[in-house]
């Protein structure tokens, strides 16, 4: 083993003895069994190296202090702390294998898991979604799973969130976290820069809690703004369209295929802008209140002249 | 594997000798394929490591990997013969494709169910990433025609046109992309492939015929205006930077007085209509001179609908 010059071999060693020894190993007994070249101030900076360097590829490098905080740094990996075990039955593997077939992320991420459970799908499957990946993802699902804070900028500003989990909706990655004791919910892509993770053990999450119910899935309906009900005349063009919406309640039809609905309102600039992406379909009948925002922005408009 | 980090080979390894034993042997070539690497790489690489071996020397302290010409083997019972934990990017790669397919599929039953309940004990959280793939009402009628090869007769609306018009289409496939379900088909109306958005869909009937699946390339159905689209210059304020993450813009630059120039493909004169309308009196259009006075004239149309 001395003079080991192929730092894969070494590194490849060093999880075979740390997984295979009956008791934890301290630095000694590493350099004693040919791993470092004595115990000297550079060898020990090579273990350092070589610690970071597991730490990097996954592996649980267990450490345990023989004779108190200030004695001997002993090291193992236990299996039960590296080895996965789904048990997984046929039809369950096969399964994940035509989820990952099925739905295609930016990063092979999947694909990777799966190397590790083994089986494959048979045949190829066609494609039936496209989701995004951000590299933030599995950092803040890394700190759910370890309770940890998550240390970001957003808008600007640092931030050191508890993170209660990520959903995707409507094309776009969320994170929901308690910042400074507040529920809030972040738009994953907004976020500025790389997400850290700081101290671990830092909260409870809340057993079998939907990240997703933090945030109202009717645009409309996000934001702490007053609740109001907008009553919005449709023509035959908008109507079948818009009474499908899970939150327009329809108060009136017509023979020529219109109709009027009623929506709820706590978002009024997000009801602007539905409203307007109706075009010439949609007119707000009440209250005065919000038909009177609408009117007026649609004035401002009006006066915009050629630049 | 010459340019791959020590910690890029040792991983790889790591997850190539489970995989051989999995498979119980495996060819060079095979293994290249699956990890996506140069066989003359896969082939040093392994008979490299047939030689690890740590103290007490000997057979039961090797990897117990086995290179005879072209085929690997791995000896059963061998240090790593167990395939590792997964990574939070792989669990949360893997988490995602399952919810996401659980969720595009409409059924939370069955194996897939079964295999993420297991997935996420295994990854020691619960419920902490929901993926919402909402599925349009026509959604299951649609797929079923895909399957059948039956003709459909739709009643779509084209935002482009602005207007809802029936067509015969032969429906290929249902995608869900960027957050919205898509069907593509062909479609007689316009003699081409064609891309709906099946929440556009207001009716569906059966034309009582079959077809024959017609021969496409692969990038056959767009999303996004083609390149043969006309590009338009918008200065549009700061605070609506949000339509860079909505439209497919093509470029965006800043103004002197902070506001942004935003190019993006002109899809039809009623979407800039409708885009220009949402963005308010600050936006305006800088090319082409001809469409400056757009976004006005629609404003006043829609509002002799409130006099």
């Amino acid at each position: 083993m001395p003079g080991v010059a192929d730092r894969v071999e070494r590194l490849t060693e060093l999880v075979m003895i740390l997984l295979d020894a009956p008791s934890p190993r301290s630095f000694e007994d590493l350099a004693a069994a040919g791993f470092y070249d004595g115990t000297g101030e550079s060898a020990r900076r090579a273990f350092e190296r070589d610690k970071a360097s597991l730490k990097a590829i996954g592996a649980p490098l267990l450490t345990t202090w023989e004779g108190g905080a200030h004695g001997t740094a002993r090291y193992a990996i236990r299996p039960q702390d590296w080895f996965l075990d789904l048990d997984l039955t046929e039809a369950e593997l096969i399964a994940l294998h035509l989820a990952a077939g099925a739905v295609r992320l930016d990063a092979d991420w999947d694909e990777r898991a799966l190397l590790h459970l083994g089986g494959d799908m048979g045949r190829p499957v066609p494609v039936i979604a496209d989701l995004p990946t951000l590299d933030a993802l599995p950092v803040l699902y890394e700190a759910t799973q370890r309770r940890a804070e998550a240390l970001f900028s957003y808008r600007g500003r640092a931030r050191t969130v508890h993170p209660h989990g990520v959903f995707y909706r409507d094309g776009n990655w969320y994170l929901t976290a308690d910042d400074d004791g507040v529920r809030k919910v972040f738009r994953v892509d907004r976020i500025e820069g790389d997400v850290e993770l700081g101290r671990e053990g830092a909260y409870r999450l809340v057993p079998g809690e939907d990240p997703a119910r933090a945030m109202a899935a009717d645009p409309l309906l996000i934001g702490e703004g007053d609740e109001t009900t907008g009553t919005v005349a449709l023509d035959r063009t908008a109507a079948a369209r818009v009474t499908r919406m899970a939150g327009a309640r329809v108060v009136a039809t017509g023979d020529d295929g219109s109709a009027t609905v009623e929506v709820t309102v706590r978002n009024r600039p997000a009801f602007r802008s539905w409203l307007l992406g109706l075009g010439d379909h949609a007119v707000v009948v009440g209250p005065a209140d919000l038909r009177h925002e609408v009117v007026t922005w649609l004035r401002a408009v009006a006066a915009t002249e050629a630049a | 594997m010459a340019r791959m980090s020590a910690e890029d080979r040792l991983g790889r390894l790591l997850e190539i000798i489970p995989w051989v034993v999995e498979r119980g042997g495996a060819d060079i070539e095979e293994i290249a394929a699956r990890f996506d690497l140069p066989p003359g790489m896969v082939l040093t690489e392994l008979s490299t490591a047939q030689c690890y071996e740590i103290p007490p020397y000997g057979p039961d302290n090797t990897l117990g990997i086995v290179v005879i010409d072209n085929r690997v083997e791995v000896e059963p019972g061998a240090l790593l013969d167990r395939p590792l934990r997964l990574s939070p990017q792989q669990g949360f790669g893997l988490l995602v494709a399952g919810r996401a397919a659980l969720a595009a599929v409409g059924d939370d039953r069955g194996a897939l169910a079964s295999a993420l309940a297991k997935l996420e004990r295994a990854l020691g959280q619960r419920t902490p990433v929901t993926v919402e793939l909402e599925r349009p009402a026509v959604t299951d009628r649609v797929e079923a025609a895909v399957s059948e090869r039956e003709r459909l007769e739709i009643d779509y609306y084209a935002a482009s046109r602005d207007e809802v018009t029936a067509r015969q289409v032969d429906p290929v496939e249902v995608v869900h992309t960027g957050g919205d379900w898509f069907l593509h088909a062909w479609c007689h109306r316009a003699g081409g492939p064609r891309t709906f958005r099946l929440d556009r869909i207001e009716e569906v009937r059966a034309t009582g015929e079959r077809f024959d699946p017609p021969t496409l390339g692969a990038d056959a159905f767009r999303h996004e205006p083609g390149e043969d689209a006309p590009d338009v210059v918008l200065a549009v304020p700061a605070e609506a930077r949000w339509m860079t993450e909505t439209y497919p813009v093509r470029q965006v630059g800043e103004l002197a007085d902070g506001s942004l120039e935003v190019t993006l493909g002109l899809l039809s004169p009623r979407f800039l209509e409708r885009l220009l309308l949402r963005l308010g009196p600050q936006a305006r259009v800088l090319e082409p001179a001809e469409l400056a006075d757009v976004g006005a004239k629609a404003a006043r149309r829609i509002l002799a609908r409130y006099d």
